[in-house]
């Protein structure tokens, strides 16, 4: 019983923990594309983020499961970045005024 | 003991923390009669659609299909659905692959002919009509024609839909879509499904957006058998009149 109960409980703070563990902290962007942003700081909190881009602060937010996804003012319109860690990077979808694409992320050490 | 009640505290404790965590979870509504996360769990190739089919069989004269999704990480690419009786290949739904559109309503939420739900949450990326190979399902375009429907929507399923009037009871109808989806991830409910419903009523806890289209109203098709009837009856119609215009006249 002493073992069932304390591995649930190691198991429950390690998947809460999980996303925060590996998105958390600076990021850079790959590739130079001139229009896209090049740096990401962010930090979970339960089911949201905080953090900026490009030093402009992370509007709305939210977090489901491995993804999260946030909202970023940029030359004064929104800008939605959906997101996920695969392979130790951020790709993020980048959706704003006639701009679609998908930006990938390196953590910076 | 003591350790029990402390251990049990602390998941107690986790727990509550971890809920609020889950509060943009959305499920699904319940009902739905086709699943992509169970018919196909695999991730797509954004560029190749694949059609789905699913059934039900009317319950009511009046009947709602709905096109439901939710994509937390990218886009569901939606077209050239189809309604049939089983029996016909009439298509029921009103511009079923989107050619109603046009350029001026690309990017919004009302596509010609159709009607739309949300779940009542935030509706981030919640779906739009869309066109080519341009926004945010450029990778896969249209299955044909020009415009398609692109859904992302983050925290909630948000549907399309058509009200069906006249259906027959105890028919059977042959729900078909195309469908592709760009994250590269497998479906997995409730962040990355599409779902299917069919029933007298929306989905529960769902509400509409925007002014519903008006009902389509369904005539019931004439079987094969039937035209066959009509067509023999015509026949000998015109086979008597024939004959009485060339009877010998008595007296002329």
């Amino acid at each position: 019983m002493k073992r069932v109960l304390t591995s649930l409980l190691v198991s429950a703070i390690l998947s809460l923990a999980a996303l925060g563990a590996v998105v958390d902290g600076q990021w850079s962007a790959e590739g130079s594309a001139k229009t896209a942003p090049k740096k990401l700081s962010i930090h979970v909190n339960q089911n949201s983020l905080s953090g900026t881009m490009d030093g402009m602060a992370i509007t709305r937010s939210g977090v489901d499961g491995g993804f999260f996804w946030f909202y970023v003012v940029r030359n004064g319109a929104d800008f939605l970045y959906k997101g996920q860690i695969k392979g130790g990077k951020i790709e993020l979808r980048e959706s704003g005024p006639h701009v679609h694409r998908t930006l990938t992320f390196t953590r910076v050490q | 003991m003591r350790f029990q009640a402390v251990i049990t505290t602390a998941l107690v404790v986790v727990v509550a923390v971890a809920i609020p965590g889950q509060a943009n979870a959305q499920n699904p509504p319940a009902g739905a009669i086709f699943d992509l996360a169970t018919a196909h769990p695999a991730a797509f190739s954004a560029s190749a659609y694949t059609q789905f089919t699913t059934s039900f069989v009317a319950s009511a004269t009046s009947e709602y299909v709905s096109f439901a999704f939710r994509e937390v990480p990218a886009y569901f690419s939606f077209d050239d659905a189809s309604v049939t009786q089983q029996g016909s290949s009439t298509n029921l739904l009103q511009d079923p692959g989107f050619e109603s559109d046009t350029a001026a309503n690309v990017g919004t939420n009302f596509p010609v002919g159709w009607g739309r739900w949300i779940q009542p949450v935030d509706t981030t990326a919640i779906g739009v009509v869309a066109s080519g190979n341009t926004g945010d399902c450029a990778s896969s375009g249209p299955h044909t024609g020009s415009y398609f429907w692109c859904d992302g929507s983050v925290q909630g399923y948000d549907g399309l839909y058509q009200q069906f009037n006249g259906l027959t009871v105890g028919a059977t109808y042959t729900i078909t879509f195309w469908l592709t989806d760009n994250s590269g991830d497998p479906m997995s409910n409730p962040q990355i499904d599409m779902l299917v419903y069919a029933g007298p009523a929306l989905p529960t806890g769902t509400q509409t957006i925007g002014t519903p289209p008006a009902p389509i109203l369904v005539t019931t098709p004439v079987p094969g058998t039937v035209w066959l009837m009509l067509l023999g009856i015509g026949a000998l119609g015109l086979y008597l009149l024939f004959r009485r215009w060339n009877a010998p006249r008595i007296g002329g």
